[in-house]
């Protein structure tokens, strides 16, 4: 296979589209956007758009998945089968379960479990289009549903990936970035503060590389909590209205 | 010492509610660091020494006292289990819901109340892992016959009973019909105009906090009943 020069940024030093290397892509969020589940939330940034919903507290069903002290949670991350350039096979793949799983560990810290012995709480994520970042963008779907499901919670879980192109940092990376770039860094944190709850690594990068990721998403995270309160409030006000 | 939020204002979860020490929280808020911080996306209300955040949506958790409307889903050899729309399942004994005596040989428990029954039920005990115990002892509980059965958010439901049932009671005099309201935010309505009573629960449910709500609605009743 020939290898084939990939460009990342554009002769003035910005991104292929048009960002700077710290900018998030535009973001839109919406929340209560199904009528059956208790919760749910629509989160676009860029070309990558997740729909996440909630069910429960509820009974839990198979009986010995049950915890006498504390609620499961049962999350399942999927992908339709147009959500990428080629049709995708559909069906739960490694992939999915894997990122299922990692999404689950980031929200769980921030819900007050030990509320809800022996129930659970259905949480999906529906990955409608993909173009990166697609398990940051469902994570912050989903504690938008979990709010709005009424769960309690210590706080909101945001989640950015970061990653490195070319040699230099960049904030939320995109499919392409991902795909071509050196490493990406996907990171989730309680209240955009410094409680990290999910933190993986993917790629080749230095040491002051990774500190410079890690930091750089976290940013994106502060900005992405701000704009989730942003939303809840603003749907709750109109809905009181 | 200072309210970050002030009362009736809307927080999301992780929201500082109040900053120092001289307040306790109640419900729905947690304290860390000498903050006192939000658990539900909602609204903010103290009261005295304490402040809560009441949730806008949720599922309904028993507790003991409560008169709920609850759903027979089955029914077994010596008692049954009530859906009280809430993540767990209550049961019903023979004893605290019948007063007649019962040969278990002989007689059927179905003939008291069977599955798809709806009944008014008192909660009354509820233990640490959530198994929930109801009965019929309470005078306001019962089997209900006819009418339909409205579900609005149970963090909602004491504004529809409103202070002392003022509430209630008007929609129940201007609609002529019966009401009950369970709990856990199930209401039953039966009676003449079962269509205008459960619009005016629904638009108690949407404007619940609106102050002087009740004069609103009784105007909005009036209004109502004379088209």
């Amino acid at each position: 296979m020939s290898e084939e020069e990939v460009q990342f940024f554009q002769e003035d030093g910005t991104r292929m589209d048009g960002r700077e290397k710290s900018e998030v892509r535009e973001t839109t969020m919406e929340v209560g956007v199904l009528d059956e589940a208790d919760g749910s939330a629509m989160v676009e940034t860029g070309n990558t758009r997740v729909v996440a919903s909630v069910f429960g507290p509820q009974e839990l069903h198979p009986k010995h998945l049950q915890e006498s002290d504390r609620a499961v949670i049962k999350m399942r991350y999927n992908m339709a089968p147009f959500s990428v350039d080629d049709r995708m096979r559909p069906g739960p793949n490694r992939r999915a379960k894997e990122i299922g799983l990692v999404a689950k560990r980031a929200l769980e810290p921030a819900i007050r479990l030990e509320k809800f012995p022996t129930a659970g709480i259905d949480i999906s994520m529906e990955v409608i289009e993909s173009d990166g970042g697609t398990r940051v963008t469902g994570i912050n779907a989903a504690a938008l549903a979990l709010a709005d499901a009424g769960i309690p919670m210590k706080g909101l879980v945001s989640a950015c990936a970061s990653g490195v192109v070319d040699g230099e940092v960049v904030n939320d990376v995109n499919g392409l970035e991902d795909k071509k770039g050196n490493a990406d860094v996907p990171i989730a944190v309680i209240n955009g503060g410094d409680e990290i709850t999910l933190l993986q690594m993917d790629g080749d990068l230095t040491k002051q590389q990774v500190d410079d990721c890690i930091s750089m998403a976290k940013k994106g995270c502060e900005s992405l909590y701000e704009q989730q309160r942003q939303t809840l409030i603003e749907t709750y006000e109109s809905i009181r209205q | 010492m200072t309210r970050v939020k002030e009362e009736n204002e809307l927080v999301t979860p992780g929201d500082v509610v109040f900053e120092g020490e001289d307040i306790h929280p109640h419900s729905g808020v947690y304290e860390e660091d000498s903050k006192i911080i939000s658990e539900f996306m909602g609204t903010v209300e103290y009261s005295g020494s304490s402040v809560r955040v009441v949730p806008m949506s949720g599922r309904y958790i028993p507790s003991e006292g409560d008169i709920v409307i609850g759903e027979v889903s089955s029914v077994s050899f010596s008692n049954w289990r009530v859906d009280i729309d809430s993540p767990y399942e209550a049961m019903m004994k023979i004893d605290v819901a019948v007063d007649e005596y019962i040969d278990l040989d002989e007689d059927d428990l179905s003939d008291y109340f069977d599955v798809g029954d709806a009944i008014v039920t008192e909660v009354t005990n509820v233990t640490e892992g959530f198994d929930v115990n109801t009965g019929m002892e309470d005078r306001r509980c019962r089997k209900l016959t006819g009418g339909r059965i409205v579900k609005i958010a149970p963090s909602k439901v004491p504004r529809v009973i409103g202070r002392k049932g003022t509430m209630v009671r008007q929609i129940k005099e201007k609609t002529d019909t019966t009401i009950i309201v369970g709990q856990n935010g199930l209401v039953w309505i039966k009676g003449e105009n079962e269509n205008l009573a459960t619009k005016a629960v629904k638009k108690v449910e949407r404007e619940a906090h609106i102050d002087g709500l009740t004069d609103k609605m009784a105007e909005w009743l009036e209004n109502e009943v004379e088209n």
